[in-house]
């Protein structure tokens, strides 16, 4: 597929021929080849998708291989009924706890595949992924 | 030819160890607060220290580029006026979310600076193949 | 694993709770936390002067009795910390100012310091908002 990427191919022209998988791209411009490392991302969202848009700009960005983790405010993303809900079905979703408790939502229902989890957690996932990007 | 691929230093068709490649985006509105002050003072300082920037202007953040800011009654600093130096520092990687100014009525001729506007699947591919990110 | 913290949150909001809950997760689980930066309102971190309302966290002094056990830095960005009051000696002699405010364990640095830490670290975990 031609097409070009920025940050690496100024030209904007869709020279840059692609190939690879989702962690790695091979991208030849020109006749110039270069690698493209694909990193998995984890997004820490903690604002309210009520009433902030960090989640939809995240989602703007979130790609396959990505995970989302919320915390504070951002637990209110874990509630089956919030706006961008239907977005968040197929996608790797971690809530903490404690914060879901804390505002009183342990009995409401929330987005099916939605993992609670503790501090913890949060460390290690954060070793899993390649890069944390923080929403907020 | 060689100056139109962005090939980073050490990067000769083979990965770069540490290619030190930094996504900034900045979300925020000019002079609501003074997160963007500060955050283009980090912009500045990766710049001053060498690190390869990607700067991605997303949401209202599209705002601290728009030309015409005139701080001259509200005694505040002029972000549009720094942001035009960027390039002294070596930071003339600049982007824009394409969504984000068609939302807002803006056209990229508007801008004080020469930026590339993405779609939502640039924009993620870009963010994607960073060595590091941080968002404001 | 070597973690750096940038931390923009004032004490007094969750989003700081969670970086300092973050930051003895991590530890316990036994990595490293090379620096934690405070920036922007996370400066008021730093300030000797807070005085959180009884039977509240006290996210201040819990960050200082971390510095000290686990000889944490802890870096405050000197330029955000000017603007919103918090000097240490050298500062309030030069400003001609009338009392420090510095917290023993935390020390203002340039926005260098944030650099080195992305420059040095696996992770950087921003806490904002």
């Amino acid at each position: 597929m031609q097409r070009s990427f920025p940050g690496y191919c100024i030209h904007k022209t869709n020279c840059c021929a692609s190939s690879g998988n989702r962690s790695r791209l091979s991208v030849t411009c020109k006749s110039k080849k270069i690698e493209i490392p694909v990193k998995k991302l984890l997004h820490t969202v903690n604002q309210s998708p009520f009433s902030h848009k960090a989640l939809e700009q995240c989602l703007v960005i979130f790609a396959a291989g990505d995970a989302l983790l919320f915390f504070g405010d951002g637990i209110y993303a874990a509630l089956a009924g919030q706006p961008l809900a239907d977005q968040l079905k197929d996608k790797p979703c971690y809530g903490i706890e404690s914060d879901l408790v804390l505002r009183g939502l342990q009995r409401q229902t929330l987005i099916a595949g939605m993992q609670l989890i503790d501090y913890p957690d949060f460390v290690r996932l954060s070793t899993e992924y390649d890069l944390v990007q923080s929403w907020y | 030819m060689a100056a139109d691929i962005n090939i980073l230093p050490g990067m000769t068709g083979a990965d770069a160890k540490k290619a030190n490649t930094l996504g900034i985006v900045l979300r925020q509105s000019p002079y609501g607060a003074s997160l963007a002050q500060e955050a283009l003072e980090v912009v500045l300082a990766f710049g001053v220290y060498g690190v390869k920037v990607n700067l991605v202007f997303m949401d209202d953040g599209v705002f601290q580029i728009v030309r015409g800011q005139d701080t001259q009654q509200c005694y505040r600093k002029n972000l549009a006026k720094q942001m035009a130096g960027l390039d002294l520092y070596d930071i003339d990687q600049v982007f824009v979310c394409q969504a984000s100014l068609s939302q807002r009525k803006l056209t990229i001729d508007q801008l004080i600076l020469r930026a590339q506007a993405l779609d939502a699947e640039e924009l993620s591919g870009l963010l994607h193949s960073q060595d590091q990110l941080l968002c404001f | 694993m070597i973690f750096s913290l940038y931390i923009q949150s004032p004490p007094c909001s969750a989003t700081s709770l969670s970086a300092f809950q973050f930051a003895e997760a991590l530890l316990s689980e036994g990595h490293q936390l090379y620096r934690v930066f405070f920036h922007y309102d996370g400066v008021y971190h730093a300030s000797s002067l807070t005085c959180p309302p009884q039977g509240v966290f006290d996210l201040v002094e819990s960050w200082r009795k971390l510095q000290i056990s686990c000889q944490l830095e802890l870096a405050v960005c000197i330029a955000a910390a000017l603007k919103r009051g918090i000097l240490d000696d050298k500062e309030t002699a030069r400003h001609e100012k009338s009392a420090a405010n510095l917290l023993p364990g935390f020390q203002l640095s340039g926005l260098g310091q944030l650099v080195d830490a992305v420059d040095n670290s696996d992770r950087l975990i921003t806490f904002g908002g």
